[in-house]
């Protein structure tokens, strides 16, 4: 039998009387690229949530390798293997690019406050984080702002930054919340590029929010959407694009 | 070029220590007060820009993890017969059990009502201690005068009188404090303090365990202040928790670490420098009108603030940023249109 990557199962999360998600079932298969797509308030966010352990379902089971993720604590996520990008971005502003994307490495680092004091195994992993980090930022292009605080940058470069902290955790689950949002037409066929690209190099399964169709059809194998948090729809983007249920929520026509 | 700037930072440093090892030397007996004051005043001030600089946490409560550290010394020393030096790890010890019992709750707060809770601590912990320390106090009261530590023989070199003794066990001390401090913050927990303070999803997304760096921070600044209250015991040679005494160094502990600059290595001890020695220079400014030094040490503060919004060692970093960018040094790289 086949087992998915990851496996949301009838997820329900309600704020009071809000049901931000309801029934939500899908799979991700290993390697692959899943777009969750869906108008405003459709619940994407939510789920994405729900993995990285923001938020706790009301009902439900979220799996990943066969591990439960909801019972895990929010910091037990990034050593499970699952790393993510914020819709609006999140990077730390009084720290340098550079350390920026050190600080991703967190669950792949040991030396705790103890040892740090005594300078105990300080250099040699700093050194390690240093390098990995560096690459990490060559590999993206970045490395002209390694020195740079991480605020103040160019939008582009911010998504850039915080997708390149997101891979020092060596995810192999990589959650991305609207990685196309605010750069323009160039930067987001760049960005489609250097996404498949990093699929390939880092070993990923991408689950990517995004309302950018034109990123959405390139680059996804299976898309789900959403609406008002029910899945309506799920399939290859080519099934998706002439799905009635689909444009009609899009359009806001009735079936 | 970054190498040098860290040469140069080392050099001064270097420079600094030398003065401040020869002071008990050039200065005499009364004239070293503020000089311990000072160095003692700098651990404080470090440990509490771990927790308000580094992790953004707020405390105007340290002045009683202070206390804890005095009392904890002086107790050792006059009851139990205590050298001074072995007073330290116990002090030590039950700081971090107490910081991290204040952690706990603060993991709730945030900002100014975390603020007021541990003002709230500055508040009772007078109270505490003499409901319970006055029985080991003079007289039945709260404060202790334990045996003073004298110079040894094998000092005699160096330190003839014994307050220049106790001028040097602070400074070996504070000098110890200062680089546990440096090296707690370079690494990985440095940035996770820093990543917790400024976004706490994404730092709990990137694996930093959010409870334990909080209480963990807590803990570890409170041992800071209490080591500090331990090494009052060897300037003034007593323990003491008068209730406004405890308020006024919980409140300059903070100022210490803004004006010299928070979230930074040096700044806290800057600024416990011009703390002290700020408070002297408004006494001597109206020798015959004692009562206005504090307004005068309180202008001070306005005028250093108002210059110096990110405190001394910012305004220094941001001379150096504006220096070196008319250096010649390469542009830097232009914005791309975002849209």
């Amino acid at each position: 039998m086949r087992v998915a990557l990851l496996e949301v199962r009838d997820v329900r999360v309600q704020f009071g009387g809000i049901v931000a998600l309801d029934e939500l079932s899908f799979d991700v298969d290993t390697h692959q690229v899943c777009a969750l797509i869906g108008p405003n308030g459709a619940g994407k966010t939510t789920l994405f949530n729900c993995v990285s352990r923001v938020y706790t379902p009301t009902r439900g089971t979220i799996r990943f390798l066969e591990r439960e993720l909801t019972r895990m604590e929010p910091h037990e996520v990034a050593s499970a293997g699952v790393a993510r990008t914020f819709q609006n971005i999140a990077l730390f502003p009084k720290l340098s690019v550079l350390e920026n994307v050190m600080c991703g490495a967190h669950s792949q680092s040991s030396v705790g406050p103890i040892r740090a004091m005594l300078g105990l195994g300080t250099a040699s992993e700093e050194r390690r984080l240093r390098d990995q980090a560096r690459s990490l930022l060559a590999r993206l292009s970045l490395e002209t702002y390694a020195d740079r605080l991480a605020a103040g940058l160019p939008y582009g470069t911010l998504k850039r930054i915080e997708i390149a902290r997101s891979l020092a955790s060596a995810p192999r689950l990589l959650l991305l919340d609207e990685p196309a949002a605010g750069l323009t037409h160039g930067e987001v066929d760049e960005l489609a590029a250097t996404l498949r690209g990093l699929r390939e190099e880092f070993d990923l399964t991408i689950v990517l929010v995004e309302h950018h169709m034109g990123m959405v059809m390139g680059i996804s194998d299976h898309v789900v959407v959403l609406d008002l948090g029910r899945k309506i729809a799920e399939g290859t983007p080519a099934e998706i694009a002439r799905n009635e249920r689909v444009i009609a929520a899009y359009l806001g026509t009735e079936v | 070029m970054a190498s040098r700037r860290k040469w140069t930072s080392f050099a001064v440093a270097m420079l600094v220590l030398a003065w401040l090892a020869y002071v008990p030397q050039f200065y005499g007996q009364s004239e070293l007060v503020p000089w311990s004051e000072a160095l003692y005043f700098s651990i404080a001030a470090l440990g509490l820009n771990l927790l308000t600089g580094y992790n953004g946490q707020i405390s105007i409560g340290h002045g009683a993890f202070f206390g804890v550290g005095a009392y904890t010394t002086a107790i050792l020393m006059e009851h139990n017969a205590w050298q001074f030096l072995p007073t330290l790890p116990i002090v030590i010890a039950v700081a971090l059990v107490v910081g991290a019992a204040f952690g706990f709750p603060a993991l709730r707060l945030k900002g100014l009502y975390l603020a007021l809770i541990t003002l709230g601590i500055a508040a009772l912990f007078p109270d505490l201690v003499n409901r319970f320390a006055s029985k080991y106090g003079t007289a039945g009261t709260s404060l202790i005068q334990p045996p003073r530590v004298l110079a040894p023989e094998w000092a005699s070199g160096f330190a003839e009188a014994d307050d220049q003794y106790r001028y040097y066990m602070l400074l070996v001390v504070g000098v110890v404090m200062l680089i546990l401090a440096a090296n707690l913050v370079r690494g990985r927990f440095g940035r996770a303090l820093v990543a917790v303070r400024d976004h706490e999803a994404a730092a709990s997304t990137l694996g930093v365990n959010i409870a334990r760096v909080k209480v963990g921070a807590f803990a570890i600044s409170a041992a800071y202040a209490a080591v500090a209250g331990s090494l009052s015991v060897l300037v003034n040679g007593s323990a003491n928790a008068g209730k406004i005494e405890v308020f006024r160094q919980s409140i300059l502990f903070l100022v210490a670490v803004v004006i010299g600059g928070t979230a930074t290595v040096a700044g806290p001890v800057i600024g416990a420098y011009v703390v002290v020695f700020g408070q002297d220079f408004a006494k001597d400014i109206f020798d015959d009108k004692p009562e206005l030094a504090p307004a005068v040490f309180g202008v001070l503060l306005v005028v250093l603030m108002y210059v110096l919004p990110d405190g001394i060692v910012g305004g220094w970093r941001r001379l150096i940023a504006r220096r070196s960018r008319s250096d010649g040094l390469p542009p830097l790289p232009s914005a791309s249109p975002a849209h």
